[in-house]
């Protein structure tokens, strides 16, 4: 592992600031077993199951400053999901050593929860009967939040997020991006100084994925609230935080920041260029050559691809210019998705 | 069915579908709903048992019933504990739970996903309903009669023509229940809580079939009333079948009895169906 | 405690203002509750139509019998709800994440984040059949009678809560949609004959393994005089209280297994 986060480091070197959150060597074993298919299978799986087990958290630590917002990634079944629950106390981790706010939270899970606030993108904590103040109204009770900060934070909260049209609405009616902005409010309500967020976008609209996104930095900015987030799309990930967990086959593989990573990691530059006409297509085969590639966006658009240390963008443009006639030219950094993927598909990071 | 999504390959065409087809289609339901037990394996290790106790406990109270009458209604004790004990064996075949698996699709917002399929719902339940019916049979009924039959005095049926119309008649006993059951649960689509209707469908069902009492013990006018109604061909016909007292003529009325009332749910399960899936189309589910 | 209390009502309140935005629904469930408990006496009923008696056991006394059951099964069944989806819903679908970020003990929010209110029902229809019993039977009633009656009741919801809950854990370690509270459900039923009728393996059952005889028949044979059970009859709070606490040890190894396994 590389690139280890500067705070983390800090940490192991002993200075005063202690981490909110601290995870040393997290593993998370499961058991599970394999189904036979087809008639005689299932009759099989009646009586005979054949067990294996699954590492799905391989020795992960880690370690989170008050304040943060730290991106969790990995592709599905990586061991995201797995490490968060084991976070927020529902899971109990094969080994390994974990405290969050002081707490251990699987062992102290009651008295822990007061104190994290959890949104899990794909399944409400909302009741899904009752108007979402009744929910709300539950929930203070719940938490034992005083009337005075209830009211306060509601107040807030509907502002930002925009809640007061459908507060009076079952959380059933709700569209989904209503309704995340609604589970967003829940879970703090409280004001919990942790909050974990499992895919707090997923399949959201470009607004409500605005909205979210900018409350969540209002949280962070007036509360201090550590925010740990996972999520499959990156661009929540270069709005919100500054550091960046990558982890795939239950182990970490990058742990560091953002900007630090694309510095190190992009490869690839890229080349957006708009043609004059229709008839200069013929002739883009000449620039494709010697490692550069070029695809078609659309009609009159295409992108090239080359390697940083191969080619340098100056001179590819000269090229360009050279031998088209192009109106407009965008040079672009590879996006993080592409870093990721490839960090992904070699699962290593140098 | 992956095709018809790309071009190049012909689309299936629905309109010539021949009955080959449609069979084939609902025999991949009855597979799926008899691979799809493993979700109730609980029910396999605990059903033997479960049906022990039913028949031991109806065994002790009949036994007290009869201590001081040698025959009630025409049953003696010895065909009494045969009633019993093979309508509970029927039972675990002929039951499912078409209604409650309505029901919980309607709750999980599934059920807008059977109106998308090109079949027909209720025969789609009815044929993964039956694909579980069919695993039943191997492993609860069967097994259940065993350890009855070794531990009580149950009674051979009457004879090797009584046993074939039982046969016959418990087949259609599971169509009977299925379609009653599919009709109830499409009221799960326009009700917000469906499981006091299903606790009452269970204990009407459990009386009106004659699987705790035989038919003949009612008053005179339930008796009257239950000849026109499906219930007692459920349960009572085919156990009376059974002990034979039913022949000839009796078994053939009563089969094709059973065979009216299945069109007839069917045609009820259906009206209900696009009556109640009105309310997802229009109300979006 | 105060703060579970206030909780409780709260969540009671909220269940109940859903349930009462429908009100078509509702009554139709309330008539579908009383159906199935007329129905489930209806076995009985067509029995007595003909014989005069259950071994020594007049109709009204079975009448009794079945009366006093359906009171704290009523209870019962009002929170009972989540008990029955709890496989499905809870483990399957995962919800029990959800229970288990939240201060408040799991048990609590399994059993009290849904009501069955048309249950109440039971309760009403077991106490009118009691009086009428009482009254046919010539029982007269004490003071006394009514405190025992009371705590009978009590004890009897706290049986039934325990034996379910005991099944219900069952779903932590078993994945399965229906787990094996319907067919135990199911056999409430024979604890509402007189005990005596059966051999001593199925009294045995019905004592200690599903003490279903502790919440019907035991306290039964007390209001009907019937003395030969009266020392069963006091025990019937310290079984309601083993069950308990049984239950309570059950569950929560359950939870620590579903925290382990994440199933």
């Amino acid at each position: 592992m590389i690139g280890a986060h500067a705070a983390n480091c800090a940490q192991w070197a002993g200075y005063s600031m202690s981490p909110i959150v601290l995870v040393e060597n997290l593993t998370k074993e499961f058991r599970t077993f394999r189904r036979r298919e087809g008639v005689w299978g299932a009759l099989q799986n009646l009586f005979v199951r054949e067990y294996l087990t699954v590492r799905a958290v391989d020795g992960v630590s880690l370690s989170i400053e008050p304040g943060e917002m730290v991106g969790y990634i990995g592709a599905n079944g990586a061991g995201k999901s797995t490490t968060i629950k084991m976070l927020t106390g529902i899971l109990v981790p094969t080994s390994g050593k974990l405290v969050a706010n002081g707490f251990v939270p699987y062992r102290d899970r009651r008295h822990y929860t007061r104190h994290i606030g959890v949104v899990f993108g794909q399944r409400t904590q909302l009741w899904w009967d009752i108007a979402v103040i009744e929910s709300f109204k539950l929930l203070k009770e719940i938490y034992s939040i005083p009337e005075a900060n209830y009211r306060q934070r509601l107040g807030v909260f509907s502002e930002i997020l925009g809640l007061n049209d459908y507060l009076h609405t079952p959380v059933r009616k709700l569209s989904l991006g209503e309704r995340m902005r609604c589970d967003l409010a829940a879970s703090l309500l409280h004001n919990p100084p942790l909050l974990f967020l499992d895919e707090p976008t997923i399949g959201l609209d470009v607004v409500a994925k605005d909205h979210i996104r900018e409350f969540l930095k209002e949280v962070n900015r007036t509360e201090r609230t550590t925010v740990m987030l996972t999520t499959h799309d990156l661009s929540d990930i270069e709005e919100l935080c500054r550091r960046i967990l990558i982890i795939d086959k239950g182990k970490i593989l990058f742990d560091g920041d953002l900007q630090e990573m694309k510095k190190r990691l992009a490869k690839f530059n890229q080349v957006k260029f708009f043609l004059k006409d229709r008839a200069q297509v013929a002739r883009l085969p000449l620039i494709a050559t010697d490692g550069i590639s070029c695809e078609r966006v659309d009609e009159l658009t295409y992108l090239m691809r080359f390697e940083r240390e191969q080619h340098s963008s100056a001179e590819v443009i000269r090229t360009l210019v050279n031998t088209l006639a192009v109106r407009d030219i965008l040079v672009e950094e590879e996006p993080i998705e592409d870093i990721v993927k490839r960090i992904y598909l070699s699962g290593e990071v140098a | 069915m992956g095709a018809g999504t790309y071009p190049l390959q012909p689309r299936p065409s629905l309109v010539g579908t021949s009955l080959a087809r449609v069979a084939r289609v609902y025999a991949e339901f009855v597979r799926v709903g008899f691979v799809n037990t493993l979700a109730y394996r609980l029910r396999y290790y605990t059903g033997i048992v479960t049906y022990f106790i039913y028949v031991s406990v109806y065994y002790f109270i009949w036994k007290a019933i009869y201590a001081d009458s040698a025959s009630i209604q025409g049953f003696d004790f010895g065909q009494m504990l045969t009633y019993i004990s093979v309508g509970w064996i029927i039972r675990s075949f002929y039951f499912n739970n078409i209604d409650q698996d309505i029901a919980y699709a309607v709750m999980e917002g599934k059920l807008a996903m059977d109106l998308i399929k090109p079949v027909n719902p209720q025969f789609m339940y009815i044929a993964q309903a039956l694909g579980e019916s069919l695993f039943r049979l191997g492993m609860l009924t069967v097994p259940t009669a065993v350890v009855l039959l070794l531990v009580y005095p149950i009674r051979k049926p009457a004879s090797a023509l009584h046993f074939t119309g039982f046969f016959a008649s418990v087949l259609l006993s599971f169509f009977i229940v299925a379609a009653i059951n599919f009709a109830v649960g499409t009221f799960a689509i326009r009700l917000q809580s469906i499981l006091g209707l299903l606790r009452a469908k269970y204990f009407l069902l459990e009386l009106f079939s004659g699987l705790l009492i035989p038919i003949s013990f009612f008053p005179r006018i339930f008796v009257d009333i239950f000849a026109v109604l499906p219930f007692e061909y459920i349960s009572y016909v085919p156990v009376l079948i059974y002990l034979g007292k039913l022949s000839g003529w009796g078994i053939a009325r009563a089969l094709t009895l059973q065979v009216f009332w299945i069109l007839v749910l069917f045609a009820l399960g259906d009206a209900m169906w696009r009556w109640s899936s009105r309310k997802i189309t229009i109300q979006g589910g | 405690m105060k703060r579970h209390l206030r909780l409780f009502l709260l969540y009671f309140a909220q269940y109940a203002k859903v349930r009462m935005a429908y009100k078509a629904d509702f009554f139709i469930a309330v008539i579908s509750s009383m159906t199935a408990t007329v129905l489930g006496f209806g076995f009985v009923l067509v029995l007595f139509s003909k014989i005069p008696r259950l071994q020594d056991w007049s109709f009204y006394e079975v009448l009794f019998l079945y009366g006093f059951s359906l009171v704290p099964l009523g209870f019962f069944n009002v929170i009972s709800w989540n008990l029955y989806e709890f496989g499905d819903v809870y483990i399957i679908q995962g919800r029990f994440d959800r229970i288990l970020l939240r201060p408040v003990h799991t048990l609590f929010q399994i059993l009290f984040e849904k009501f069955r209110l048309e249950s109440l029902q039971e309760v009403l229809t077991g106490t009118v059949v009691i009086a009428v019993c009482v009254q046919r039977l010539r029982l007269a009633w004490h003071g006394a009678d009514y405190l025992w009656f009371a705590l009978m009741v009590a004890c009897g919801a706290v049986i039934y809560v325990s034996v379910f809950l005991i099944l219900t854990a069952v779903s932590f370690w078993f994945e399965d949609r229906v787990g094996i509270v319907p067919p135990v459900f199911n056999m409430l039923t024979f604890g509402r004959y007189p005990l005596t009728i059966y051999n001593v393996f199925i009294q045995f059952m019905l004592s200690w393994i599903i003490p279903f005889a502790f919440a019907s028949f035991y306290p039964t044979t007390h209001f009907l005089r019937r003395e030969s059970f009266e020392s069963l009859f006091h025990l019937v709070p310290v079984v309601a209280a083993s069950f308990f606490v049984l239950a309570l040890i059950v569950w929560e190894r359950g939870v620590r297994n579903y925290s382990s396994t994440g199933s």
